[in-house]
């Protein structure tokens, strides 16, 4: 125990090679988080495809920093490419191989689920086509 | 980097020991695992047009997403930085850090039991949501059928069958001594009756979604009224105010005039007009029979006065637990994908908060033979925060927006 209390500032000097700054990584990761949250609380103010893109870019980012430095991926050697690399591929077309039959198919959609989404945003979109028919007559009628 | 090269056992050309390859080539394999799941819930996302994206109907929190999102960011650093002590031969700071990152693990559980909570109490649940109208009539049509099964199975004495002991209700409720049983056996008889009606209604597929929610919220309020005239009215009743506030004495002289009430229309149990102040409502039924022999029942909502209610059993508490669900479209592979991913990533946390247990246990004895070990379980840990920084944006965030 004796050595416990003597020694915090050991870590600077044993650990020469590869010095991260570690909490500003942390600090980077946190802020990313807070950007993804704010991206949801003003989802309204944006494109929703810009949205997305933004989000999962972050999520990227964050998952980079993770790998790059606490992972230490950046210092490690030719062997991880060896190791990540099948199985990213695998990864990737396992949802290239599912995505035609799930969200690509020629037919249409007639689970009963559908229809009843169907008959719910029908009268939606009936509601608003009529407020927009009454709105483009006050146009005429303002004319 | 910590590991000190000590002799491999086998020597593989590598430059790390032969543990830590295992673990990379592990998360290689975990990695497969977790974006099978990911694939096929976007593949399914785009699959299934109406999936559900309303936070209010997933009870889906961001707040609760974020703060786990932090959480697990918080726990990851502390992992590198115990890795980081453990090099440093600072144990004693090792074991600290990675005791905060144990404690964090069971915020991160903590916050996930929460939201599983949300799950249960909103039956947000695997093949437990009905996904058209008629899903959902028949999923409370099975409830109380078996809530009817199984009281009528407890109160009913003897050992026959159910199918028989449904018909002897009334027998038994007259037979028994025990008042409190007769009326449990009354109010059985009471809900059967109304269900098997309701059945009758649903077997025909005469009922629209909103019709069989108010025949539910009519079994849910049906009640026994006494009424100041010595009058018994069976039916669903609806008081703003708490009967008990009612007072026998002064009804007599009202009693003629809630009869103007009455309104006569189809089958008016189905449609309940609004519950006025100051009165209350009772759906009365009366049977006449016609001159071709035939029974009519018809049903008219009552306006009572407060005061010429004498006393109110409710008999459809019982059932009040008993209700239909919201339909959500495509809600159950949404909840199945919801804890797929989340209860194998809950999982991981827990495997990792074991392999942390190990070091933690060790206590001061703590020392530089478990440097690899606590490298290992530390890889583990980021990548259980590597899957959860995907999951966050793609459950809480994206869903609704693309």
């Amino acid at each position: 125990m004796s050595e416990v209390s003597h020694d915090t500032g050991a870590q600077a000097h044993d650990h020469t090679h590869h010095y991260v700054n570690y909490f500003g990584i942390f600090l980077a990761l946190c802020v990313c988080t807070g950007i993804s949250v704010l991206l949801d609380v003003f989802k309204a103010e944006m494109l929703k495809s810009v949205l997305v893109f933004l989000v999962m870019a972050v999520a990227v980012a964050k998952a980079l920093f993770v790998m790059t430095y606490f992972m230490h991926l950046k210092f490690e050697g030719a062997w991880k490419f060896i190791i990540l690399a099948p199985t990213a591929i695998l990864a990737v077309g396992l949802m290239i191989a599912l995505a035609p039959d799930m969200a690509m198919h020629y037919y249409t959609n007639d689970a009963p689920q559908v229809k009843w989404v169907g008959a719910e945003h029908a009268e939606e979109v009936a509601e608003t086509e009529h407020s927009e028919h009454s709105e483009h007559q006050h146009e005429h009628g303002g004319h | 980097m910590s590991h000190a090269p000590a002799k491999p056992a086998v020597h593989m050309g590598l430059p790390l020991p032969n543990s830590k390859l295992g673990m990379w080539l592990f998360l290689g394999t975990e990695i497969m695992f977790f974006t099978a799941f990911i694939g096929t819930y976007i593949v399914l996302y785009f699959g299934s047009p109406g999936w559900p994206t309303d936070n209010n109907i997933t009870h889906l929190k961001i707040w609760a997403g974020g703060t786990n999102t932090f959480v697990l960011l918080a726990s990851s650093y502390f992992v590198v930085v115990a890795h980081e002590a453990m090099a440093a031969k600072n144990y004693k700071k090792a074991w600290n850090f990675l005791a905060l990152t144990m404690t964090l693990a069971f915020v991160f559980l903590g916050i996930k039991a929460f939201e599983y909570k949300g799950k249960f109490d909103h039956h947000i649940l695997p093949g437990q949501i009905p996904e058209t109208s008629l899903q959902a009539i028949r999923q409370v049509e099975g409830k109380l059928d078996s809530y009817v099964n199984e009281t009528t199975d407890r109160l009913v004495p003897g050992d026959d069958p159910v199918h028989i002991k449904l018909m002897n209700v009334s027998t038994a409720a007259g037979e028994t001594e025990d008042a409190g049983k007769k009326r449990k056996l009354d109010d059985l008889g009471l809900i059967t009756a109304e269900f098997n009606r309701f059945r009758a209604e649903v077997s025909a597929n005469s009922l629209e979604l909103e019709e069989a929610q108010q025949r539910i919220e009519n079994l849910h309020h049906l009640a026994v009224v006494k009424l100041a005239d010595g009058r018994e009215i069976t039916g669903a009743y609806f008081a703003e105010e708490p009967p008990k506030d009612a007072h026998a004495g002064h009804g007599e002289a009202e009693g003629e005039e809630k009869h103007s009430h009455r309104r006569e229309t189809g089958d008016a149990s189905l449609h309940r007009p609004e519950v006025k102040e100051g009165t209350h409502l009772i759906l009365e039924s009366t049977s006449t029979t016609g001159e071709d022999g035939i029974t009519h029942v018809s049903h008219q909502w009552v306006e009572l006065k407060p005061e010429n209610v004498a006393e109110v059993h409710h008999v459809g508490e019982d059932v009040e637990h008993l209700h239909i669900q919201t339909v959500i479209p495509y809600g159950n592979l949404f909840a199945s994908m919801y804890f797929l991913m989340t209860g194998f990533h809950a999982i991981h946390v827990l495997v990792g908060m074991t392999l942390f247990v190990f070091p933690l246990l060790r206590g001061s004895r703590l020392d530089a033979s478990w440097a690899d070990w606590v490298e290992n379980s530390g890889l583990y840990w980021h990548f259980v925060d590597l899957v959860w920084i995907f999951l966050f944006p793609l459950l809480y965030i994206v869903p609704g927006n693309i």
